[in-house]
C-alpha cells in the first residue's frame, strides 16, 4: 500500500510531495485519497476520515495555521504530470472526468468542462487503489454461482471483487473481467498491474453490456465479472449470460441495507435469478463481509 | 613564375572554399527547416489519429531530425543550423506541446507549420540567391587579392 502511495506522490509538485513524504508510515499505508483543491488545504482521506496535512507532515481533523494550501499552479502541474504532458491522449477519460493511473489508482478531475475539452482544472482527487490479497478468503467458500457484492461507496467492493476473481482464476476457472475504468485490473496503456490470476481475460471497454456480449462470444468464459451494475442494459446482458450458463460476479452501490430492495436495479437483479449469493459490505463490517443467499434477502427485507 | 601561379591557385581555392562554407550555412538552415517541418506534419497526424503519449509521438516524428534533441517528454532545438528566431519559434511550440486537447494541439501544430513554411520559403530563396552571390563574391575577392599580390 505504501508503494502505491509513494508512486502517487511522484505526480505531485515538490512542495506537496515533501509534506506527504513526511507523513508517518501508518497514514501512508492506510491513505485512501489525496485531494487537491485550488487555493484550499491539502487533505487526505484515511479510514473514511478527512485529515488536513501540515507542512511538517502532521495531520489534523481541523485546518490549522500550518496546513498546506494548494495553489492553482500546483493543481495545473499535478494535472499535467498525471497526463504525462499528453492531455490529448487522455481525452476520452477526461470527458468522463478522470484519468486512469497505473496500479488501479484513479484521479478524478474537476474543472470547467467546455464543449470540447476540460479547461481550468480546479481540483484533483487521487484515489489510491489497494490490492488486498486474501480478503476474499472468508467469502470464497460460499460463492458457488452468481454473486453480487453490495456496499456503500468506499466500502471495498472493487477490492473484494478483485480478490474473488484472482482466487477463482487460480482455481482454474476461466474468467472474463469487463473493466470499464481499469480499476479492477489496474490497467493503464494496455498493461495490467494487479494480479487477477492466470486464467483471467480482461476487456477494457466502457460499455459493459457490449463487453459481456463480446466475452460470451469469443472468450468462452465460465464466469464474467464486472464492477457496478447500474442500468437496465447491463441487467439485460446479465440475463443473456444466465441463459448461456455463465455465472456472474458483480457489485452494486447501496447506501445502507434498506436500499437493497428499494433500488430498482438491485431488486431486479436479485429477482432475476442471475445471482444466488449476496455479499454485504458495510463500514462496520469492512473486514468481515456478510454473505446471504438471495432467498434470505428477499424474504427478510421489506420493500 | 611557377610559384606565383601556384600561389594564385591557392588563393583562389581558399577564397572559393570560404565562399562555399559560408553558403553551406544557408543550405544547412534550409535543410534543417525542411526536416523540422516534416517532423511537425508527422506530429500533427499522430496527434490527430493516435492515443500515444507525447514521448512516443515526439520520438516517432523527430527521430530523423538532427537539429531536434529529445529528452523524455521534451524536445529541444540543438546545433547551429537554425537562426535565433527559428530556435525561439520552435522552443515556443515545444514548450506548450501536450498541454491541451486534441483539436487545440492540431490547430497549434497547423499554425506553427504555416509559420515554418514561410520561413522555409525565405530560407530557400536566400539559399538560392545567396549561394550564387557568395561564391561569385568569393571568387572576385580571390582574384582581387591575386592581382594585388602579383
Amino acid at each position: 500500500m505504501s508503494a502505491e502511495f509513494l508512486s502517487i506522490c511522484e505526480y505531485l509538485p515538490a512542495r506537496l510531495k515533501k509534506s506527504l513524504l513526511m507523513l508517518d508510515g501508518e497514514k501512508k499505508s492506510t491513505c485512501e485519497e489525496i485531494r487537491l483543491r485550488a487555493n484550499k488545504p491539502l487533505c487526505l482521506t484515511v479510514k473514511n476520515k478527512v485529515l488536513y496535512v501540515s507542512s511538517s507532515g502532521q495531520t489534523s481533523e481541523h485546518i490549522t495555521g500550518n496546513t498546506v494550501s494548494v495553489s492553482i499552479s500546483e493543481i495545473k502541474e499535478t494535472f499535467l504530470n498525471l497526463c504525462k504532458n499528453s492531455v490529448y491522449a487522455h481525452e476520452k477519460e477526461l470527458k468522463q472526468g478522470f484519468i486512469i493511473l497505473p496500479y488501479g489508482s484513479r484521479a478524478g478531475v474537476c474543472g470547467n468542462f467546455g464543449d470540447s475539452a476540460l479547461c481550468d482544472v480546479s481540483s484533483v482527487n487521487i484515489r489510491i487503489a489497494h490490492e488486498v490479497i486474501g480478503c476474499a478468503d472468508t467469502v470464497l467458500p460460499y460463492i458457488k454461482s452468481g454473486t453480487v457484492i453490495l456496499g456503500a461507496p468506499g466500502s471495498g467492493k472493487t477490492t473484494l471483487l478483485r480478490d474473488i476473481v484472482r482466487m477463482l482464476s487460480y482455481k482454474n476457472k476461466r474468467i472474463s473481467v469487463i473493466d470499464s475504468r481499469g480499476e479492477i485490473s489496474g490497467s493503464s496503456r494496455g498493461v495490467s498491474y494487479l494480479d487477477l490470476g492466470p486464467n483471467t481475460d480482461i476487456l477494457l471497454i466502457k460499455n459493459k453490456a457490449l463487453g459481456c456480449e463480446m466475452a460470451l462470444r469469443t472468450l468462452y468464459p465460465e464466469i464474467i465479472a464486472f464492477d457496478e451494475i447500474g442500468n437496465m442494459a447491463e441487467l439485460k446482458s446479465v440475463m443473456q449470460l444466465l441463459n448461456a450458463g455463465v455465472s456472474i460476479i458483480t457489485t452494486a452501490h447501496i447506501g445502507n441495507e434498506n436500499d437493497i430492495l428499494r433500488r430498482n436495479i438491485t431488486r431486479s437483479l436479485l429477482e432475476s435469478g442471475a445471482v444466488e449469493n449476496v455479499v454485504l459490505l458495510s463500514e462496520k463490517s469492512r473486514k468481515i463481509p456478510r454473505v446471504f443467499s438471495v432467498s434470505e434477502i428477499l424474504s427478510n427485507y421489506d420493500y | 613564375m611557377i610559384i606565383k601561379l601556384s600561389g594564385v591557385c591557392f588563393i583562389m581555392f581558399c577564397a572559393y572554399a570560404a565562399g562555399s562554407v559560408k553558403s553551406h550555412s544557408l543550405i544547412a538552415r534550409k535543410n534543417a527547416l525542411q526536416d523540422v517541418l516534416k517532423g511537425i506534419k508527422m506530429l500533427k497526424t499522430r496527434l490527430l489519429y493516435s492515443d500515444f503519449e507525447i514521448q512516443t509521438v515526439l520520438y516517432e516524428s523527430f527521430f530523423e531530425c538532427e537539429c531536434i534533441s529529445l529528452c523524455g517528454n521534451k524536445a529541444y532545438v540543438c546545433g547551429n543550423e537554425l537562426k535565433k528566431e527559428d530556435t525561439e519559434l520552435l522552443s515556443q511550440f515545444f514548450s506548450l506541446l501536450g498541454t491541451s486537447d486534441r483539436n487545440s494541439e492540431c490547430e497549434r501544430a497547423k499554425m506553427y507549420e504555416n509559420l515554418l513554411s514561410d520561413r522555409l520559403c525565405d530560407a530557400e530563396s536566400e539559399a538560392k540567391s545567396g549561394c550564387r552571390l557568395i561564391k561569385t563574391l568569393s571568387i572576385c575577392i580571390g582574384l582581387a587579392v591575386c592581382i594585388l599580390i602579383i
